[in-house]
Parts: structure tokens; sequence; C-alpha cells
């Protein structure tokens, strides 16, 4: 039985592959095309992950002149998507980790802080999305990638195991457990009635 | 597809747990038909599993808002790049046999492989028998995390990882020299980026190893701290 979750690419990709085609010829109007069609998603990715927005730009700064340097080198293995956050994810944990940020747990996220209100605020408040939101920010770094890329960029099971390279199955299960760790957060709120 | 085949995709049974991993990747139209059909049967007068369906469609609803609340990049980082861009060489594709003069070694092994798994295999084999001499022992890990281990050094070498780029022209022969001369043995890659990850010693200084690898430009790329 074959559970790949993992229907179709995000889009087919021709314009993406034939930009990087261009790219890897050395064409800069094709890299400030490509640029602007991965600008969106990719500084949303790094703004979930990194958090701050001037290291953020720094990281997407250093993912795209890698783009430009092994866009000859893209064989087609993957999506040019996937490829693309394959090189992200690995800036920015390699960003982190000189910041020694990459050690930073659930407990010392949430002990940030931030002016904006705390997820018991928003629970008072009945805004529910507000404070899935913010329970969102206090999970770790994996799984708020985790959560961020079938979510948001909607990349299926096995773009995400592309692109984190990781096995399909773990891909699955950590999405499992970002989802049930947000549960307990919920509940921790005071939230009552969420976990099915 | 037959009508048979048809019917046997759609018949896929699914746990409750399988259910539940998969529901966010339903929800975003992303498992395959037989997996779609099994969940809408399963979805079906199951009140539980319907509230879990909504809990997740909310969950994404508030993961799309909460990035266009982060708005965009800085207008100008474009032209900063574009500005960068001839200070930074690009690199040839993979050399196949016979279209590149004389490419590297290591280009040529790793170019010839369609997997890239089995690409990893071969590296991997030839550094090992050639900087330790030692019997490959085991194949640790998932078919995607594969990691090869020696007599000499491996497990009690767990110690700081770097990702490295080599040189397309770089020979093996002064690969494997260079990481014999850190101790360090390759645990992972290609990655998607042609990437390698190699492990250093428990006790290694990261920092001095990366000033060596970097101080070896006619092999190396570029070299960053691991994962």
């Amino acid at each position: 039985m074959k559970l790949a979750g993992s229907r179709g690419k995000s889009g087919d990709g021709t314009a993406e592959v034939a930009l990087l085609q261009r790219v890897a010829g050395g064409d800069r109007n094709a890299f400030a095309e490509l640029y602007r069609r991965l600008q969106r998603p990719l500084f949303g990715y790094l703004m979930k992950l990194v958090r701050e927005r001037e290291m953020v730009e720094d990281v997407l700064n250093e993912t795209m002149m890698e783009i430009w340097r092994q866009a000859a080198r893209f064989e087609g293995r993957s999506s040019v998507n996937t490829w693309v956050f394959s090189i992200a994810h690995h800036r920015a944990v390699s960003r982190l980790r000189k910041k020694r940020e990459t050690a930073l747990d659930e407990e010392q996220a949430a002990a940030i802080e931030d002016e904006s209100p705390t997820p018991d605020e928003h629970a008072m408040s009945g805004d529910m999305s507000r404070l899935i939101a913010a329970l969102m920010e206090q999970l770790s770094f994996e799984h708020r990638e985790i959560l961020h890329l079938a979510y948001y960029q909607e990349f299926s099971v096995q773009e995400i195991a592309d692109a984190l390279d990781l096995p399909a199955n773990t891909v699955k299960t950590r999405m499992f457990y970002a989802r049930q760790r947000l549960k307990a957060l919920l509940e921790k709120s005071g939230v009552e009635g969420m976990v099915a | 597809m037959t009508k048979a085949s048809t019917r046997a995709e759609s018949d896929v049974a699914l746990s409750d747990e399988d259910i539940l991993e998969l529901l966010p990747w339903y929800a975003g139209g992303k498992t395959s038909a037989a997996e779609t059909a099994a969940i809408e049967r399963k979805l079906q007068g199951n009140a539980k599993l319907q509230a879990e369906l909504q809990l997740v469609r909310q969950e994404k609803q508030v993961s799309r808002e909460s990035v266009k609340a982060l708005g965009e990049p800085d207008p100008a980082l474009l032209n900063k790049m574009l500005g960068q861009l001839d200070s930074v060489r690009q690199l040839p594709p993979i050399a196949r046999e016979g279209t590149e003069a004389q490419p590297g070694f290591l280009a040529r092994l790793l170019g010839f492989v369609p997997s890239p798994a089995l690409r990893f295999a071969m590296a991997a084999a030839c550094l090992v028998i050639v900087v330790e001499s030692a019997a490959l022992l085991k194949l640790a890990g998932s078919e995607s995390e594969q990691s090869y281990q020696t007599a000499s050094a491996p497990a009690a070498a767990a110690g700081p990882e770097l990702i490295v780029h080599f040189q397309p022209d770089a020979r093996l022969s002064a690969i494997t020299m260079l990481l014999s001369d850190l101790d360090a043995t390759v645990v992972k890659g290609p990655m998607p980026d042609g990437a390698f990850v190699i492990a250093l010693q428990k006790d290694a200084d990261a920092n001095a190893a990366m000033t060596v690898l970097r101080g070896h430009a006619d092999l190396v790329l570029a070299v960053d701290q691991g994962s």
C-alpha cells in the first residue's frame, strides 16, 4: 500500500526550470525574474524560521547567490521549488547555528519578550485564529518549518521530503507531532474540545 | 488505467493513524486519488475526524494569514544582489562522460551514476578504501539518510559536522588526503545542492577545520557548519 500523500508538484515548474537554465547561462534578467517569483515564498519561509528581518534578508541574499552559483548543477531530480527551499533550509540552519540559536527550545522561544498579546490573552478574548498563530510561534524550529511548508507553501509530502532531505514517513510523523504539540498548547491555554 | 486497477487503487485501506497523518495534505488537495477516497470514506459519519479536519483547515488558514502579515523583503535587495553577481563564480554543470575535457575524477565519478544514493555510496566507499584502508562495516540509518562507518573512527567520530562543496575538477586523491589530514569522514551526500556532509572527530575544532578547508580553494568551493 502506498501512502505517498504526494499528488503532483506545486505547479509543473516549467517556467522556473527555463528561468534556471537561463540563470545558469549567466542571464541576469532571468535571475531578477526568478527572484521576483521566489521572493515572497522564500521570505515567508525564512521569516518563520529565522524571525529576525535583517537576518532573514541576509539568508535570502545568500540563498539567491547560491542559486546563481549552482544553477547549472540543477538536474531536475526534484522540482525547482524543492531545490531552492533545500538551499534556503541549509542556509537558515547554518546561520542560526552560527548565532547559536538552534538550541532555542520552545520554552526559551516562549520567553522572548514580545509586545503582542500573549496566548492567554488571545484565549481570553476568544480570538481563536490569533491564539493559534501565537501558539505556532512557540513551536520548535522543525515543527514551525513543517507546518509552514505543508500549510502555506502547500508542498506535498514528497516535496517536503526532497527539500529537507528526509524520508517521506518522517515528514508525516513530524507533521503529526507538530500538530499534537500545537493542540497541547491550545489545551494548556484553556481551549477545550479542539483535540479530536 | 483499467477498471480493475482503478478499483484496487480506490480500495486502499488507511488506519486512523494514517488518516490523521495525511489530513493536512488532504486539506490542501495533496493526497493521491486513492488516499483521498479512503480518507473521505473514513470521514463519513466520524464526527471526531471531521472536527480534526476542521482544526487542520483553521491551522492552514492561520498559517496563510500570518505570512501575509509579514510583508515583503526590502525592495532594494534585488539591486544589491545584482551588484554581487559578478563576484560570484558560477559552477559548470557536473561533467558527463565524453562531454567535458578532462573532468576531475570526483566529478566524473559522481556524474556518471544516476542515483544520488548510489553516487554517495561509491564516493564514500572510495574515500573509505583510499583514506583509511579499512573495511566498510556498517550502513546505518534509513534509505535516504545513509552513513558509513569504518573500524578506525566512525561512531566515535560523531564530532562536529561540516557542509562542504568541493571544486568540480578536484581530484579524489587530493580530497582524500585533505580529509585524512583533518581525520574527517564523509557521512552524507551529495545533497540536492551538491554538497557533502563530513564529520570531524569528537573533540575536533570545527572552526579550525573550516579554516583549513577554506585554505584549499583548489579543492573546496565553500564550507559551512552542518546542522
